[in-house]
């Protein structure tokens, strides 16, 4: 098996997930596998189940790639329409990883493409009526309800039922958005980033790789197979994405307006969701053909290439490398942006930002070649230390980065953060963020990477950026925790197998937690402060997992507790008394012994305790201080001068003399007087 | 009656001329004894005094006997004695007692370093 393949399932068992679904490991439809997933059949396990009349089939996704949670979670709750639907989802362990799980719909009737094989395109009725309006209304759906779907293409569109007569949309949760679409089914600046970078992006990517799919569909095969990417590109910008993708294939006057708008390479003009809506109702404009790139009429050589376009020496400068710095550094490219693309205008802002570079800073400088690419090529994705990532693709970027244990990568974007180059905010022209209820605040990912201590660096960015990933601590990344009360569930297990000497809270679960969590965002910084008492750190430890426990309510954890209590010594060291030492310490034990560590920091942490010792050890000290003086006196033999001496010998002076006065009276009744 | 009350005030008046010079001349605050002093010179005035009231046809007679004035001042200076002797009957009585006393404290100060451990030694 290679490298590529090297995540495929090889156990053959069968699993009972959800606790009616069984997966049927020695049963693959390959047929139905996903780029990123891979496809057996399943089976309700409930007799008479909620759904008598359907089949199912699940998908196992990768373990190293980062999938869109948010997306499932969204469709199961809510039934969306024409969309394979999701019955339940999750993660199952198999071969040794826990890998996610996505139980849906089989379709019937099998991939729409597959239906009419032999490259010779299906029918324009069938794509126009029968096809394009499912579609629409499904990524009508999704834009309603949750995101952006990223997955439009001709492979993942079915037949749900066998008389091919229902179409829906596949799923799009297996992998990070636009991941494994063709670089030709995405818009030019989208289909610029790296795969893992492309982003969420909106629903005109939809829409634009809806109407790449109509042309496959309606050619039956791909026009540019023989192309090479910047071939590609560079006959977007010069032609237009329809006159690329759609070629001179007859087609309907209707069908001209709507792949025309849906291809249309300027964002602000391609048709919206309403346009493509106008056009099932029999609405719509006619759009043409402006060119979105500017060409130069003489070539900029870069390397080994001869670049003609201003967005496609933007993607070849962002690759990086000596050739570059000697294409800025030496003048060439200023020359052919002022006499090639004949613009003064942005021939003089990169010469200020080279003139800028060359007296500021080495983050000013390692930001040159960004800041030229941005002028190049606005709309394209941000390309820095040889990356190109979409400003909402960043999420997806750290997520994989981080699964597949690429350095290099977590450097670049590390660094790309650092400089707070993103946090000049999203351009006129790209007014999209980022989707999925993911507001990216790129100055509070700054500081986070600024942050070395536990509980920020990148490992915070992935978890604030990806709300639905699950915490990949190597100590427990197997459990799939994707919430507090999973993670502490997973620890639990996890310190029976590594033992007493392993550290919890390492810099995965001190970030998850503090992206999770409020009150663990607030209390996390104080862990790392240098110099902290030790002690004064396991109670923190202590009463953060203690909140924790509390608020996600996810019951005893006894293998947890009694780890902790076991690394309380220097916390009970901190009550001076033995008596309420070995008090707590045995409160604290009984309380571990139940897996309770809320009850263990309600006994350990108590401010009234701890100032009830120190009080009573002030108390002692003085008394201890008291009789050390008394014995010292008691050693020195006493002196009449000392002042408690000569209190005492006046006290006894007065009894003495209320003696006298008794004896007095006596000698009086005595004689008789 | 009159001429006995008379002359029982005069007694008192100069008889108790001890504790009134006690009082304005120890001016150091831990040094007021004169409470002591008063309860002598009390102690020296009543034999007096009950002499005076039981026999006071001759009343007259103790104010001029310089025996009754001496056993007036010497219980005062007794007190003063006694003032000045009390410390000294202390310290030796502390010494006396020093063993019995220096066990028990130790003895506390080991129930404190028990209760509490080294850190009761110092802050």
């Amino acid at each position: 098996m290679t490298a590529e393949n090297g995540w495929k399932i090889k156990s053959s068992a069968a699993v009972v997930v959800d606790r009616r679904y069984r997966i049927d490991l020695s049963a693959p439809i390959v047929g139905l596998d996903s780029p990123n997933a891979q496809a057996f059949a399943a089976s309700d396990s409930e007799a008479g189940g909620d759904y008598p009349d359907k089949q199912f089939f699940a998908l196992i996704c990768r373990s190293d790639l980062a999938q869109r949670h948010h997306i499932a979670d969204k469709q199961l709750a809510n039934e969306f329409e024409c969309v394979l639907q999701p019955h339940a989802c999750g993660y199952i362990a198999i071969d040794g990883n826990v890998k996610p799980y996505l139980i849906l719909e089989r379709p019937l009737g099998g991939r729409v493409m597959e239906n009419y094989a032999g490259g010779k395109g299906i029918v324009e009725p069938i794509v126009t009526d029968r096809i394009l309006p499912k579609v629409i209304a499904a990524l009508a759906s999704f834009n309603q309800r949750v995101s952006t779907h990223r997955r439009v293409r001709p492979e993942n569109i079915f037949f749900l039922d066998q008389a091919c007569k229902e179409v829906v949309l596949g799923e799009c949760f297996s992998e990070p958005p636009g991941y494994s679409q063709p670089t030709f089914m995405e818009p030019i600046e989208r289909g610029m980033a790296a795969p893992a970078g492309r982003g969420e992006g909106s629903i005109k990517d939809d829409l634009y790789a809806l109407g790449v799919t109509a042309a496959l569909l309606l050619q039956g095969k791909d026009p540019t197979a023989k192309l090479s990417a910047d071939e590609v590109w560079a006959r977007k910008m010069s032609q237009g994405s329809f006159v690329t993708l759609v070629g001179d294939i007859r087609i309907s006057a209707p069908t001209d307006k709507l792949l025309r708008g849906l291809l249309c390479d300027d964002p602000d003009k391609r048709w919206s969701l309403e346009d493509a809506q106008n056009w099932v109702w029999g609405t719509g404009t006619r759009l043409t053909h402006t060119p979105v790139g500017a060409r130069s009429a003489r070539p900029l050589k870069i390397g080994s290439k001869e670049i003609l376009y201003d967005r496609l020496a933007a993607q070849e400068l962002g690759t990086g490398g000596d050739a570059v710095n000697e294409i800025i550094n030496s003048g060439k490219l200023l020359t052919w942006v002022r006499e090639g693309l004949k613009d003064r205008d942005r021939a003089i802002r990169i010469k200020n930002l080279i003139d800028d570079a060359a007296v500021a800073g080495e983050e000013a400088k390692s930001l040159l070649v960004s800041r030229i690419c941005q002028c190049l090529d606005p709309l394209g994705p941000v390309r820095f230390g040889g990356q190109s990532i979409h400003r909402d693709g960043f999420g997806a970027a750290v997520a994989i980065a981080m699964q597949k244990g690429d350095m290099a990568t977590q450097t670049v974007i590390s660094d790309l953060f650092r400089t707070g180059f993103l946090n000049a905010g999203i351009s006129k022209r790209n007014p999209e963020g980022d989707f999925a209820g993911n507001q990216v605040n790129h100055r509070q990912m700054q500081q986070f990477v600024e942050n070395g201590a536990p509980g920020f660096g990148l490992e915070r960015c992935l978890y604030e950026l990806n709300t639905a990933t699950p915490c990949i601590s190597p100590l427990i990344i197997e459990a799939g925790a994707v919430d507090l009360g999973g993670v502490l569930k997973a620890l639990n297990e996890a310190v029976v197998k590594a033992g007493s000497n392993v550290e919890v809270l390492d810099r995965h679960v001190a970030a998850f937690v503090a992206a999770r969590s409020t009150y663990a965002a607030k209390e996390i910084p104080k862990l790392a402060v240098e110099g902290a008492d030790p002690a004064e750190r396991r109670l923190a430890v202590l009463g953060l997992f203690a909140a924790i426990q509390d608020v996600s309510n996810c019951g005893p954890l006894p293998e947890l507790a009694s780890w902790m209590d076991g690394r309380m010594s220097p916390v009970l060291d901190l009550f001076k008394n033995r008596g309420r030492r070995d008090r707590l310490k045995s409160e604290a034990k009984i309380a571990a012994s139940l897996g309770d560590m809320v009850g263990m920091f309600r006994v350990l942490g108590s401010p009234q305790s701890r100032a009830e010792d120190r009080r009573g050890l002030q108390a002692a000290q003085k008394k201890y201080a008291e009789l050390s003086d008394r014995l010292a006196r008691i050693d020195d033999g006493g002196d009449v001068r000392d002042a408690e001496t000569r209190d005492h010998g006046y006290v006894v002076a007065k009894y003495i003399g209320i003696g006298a006065v008794v004896l007095s009276l006596w000698f009086i009744f005595a004689i008789g007087l | 009656m009159i001429a006995t009350l008379f002359i029982s005030l005069f007694f008192i008046a100069a008889g108790m001329a001890p504790t009134v010079v006690s009082y304005y001349a120890i001016t150091r605050a831990e040094d007021r004894v004169s409470g002591t002093i008063l309860l002598f010179n009390i102690s020296g005035l009543l034999p007096v005094l009950a002499l005076i009231w039981t026999s006071p046809e001759s009343s007259g007679v103790w104010v001029a006997d310089i025996v009754t004035w001496f056993i007036i001042y010497m219980a005062a200076g007794t007190g003063v004695a006694v003032i000045w002797a009390a410390p000294h009957m202390v310290v030796i009585f502390q010494s006396l007692f020093a063993g019995p006393r220096r066990a028990k404290f130790k003895a506390r100060q080991r129930e404190l370093y028990k209760e509490w451990g080294p850190s009761v030694v110092s802050d």
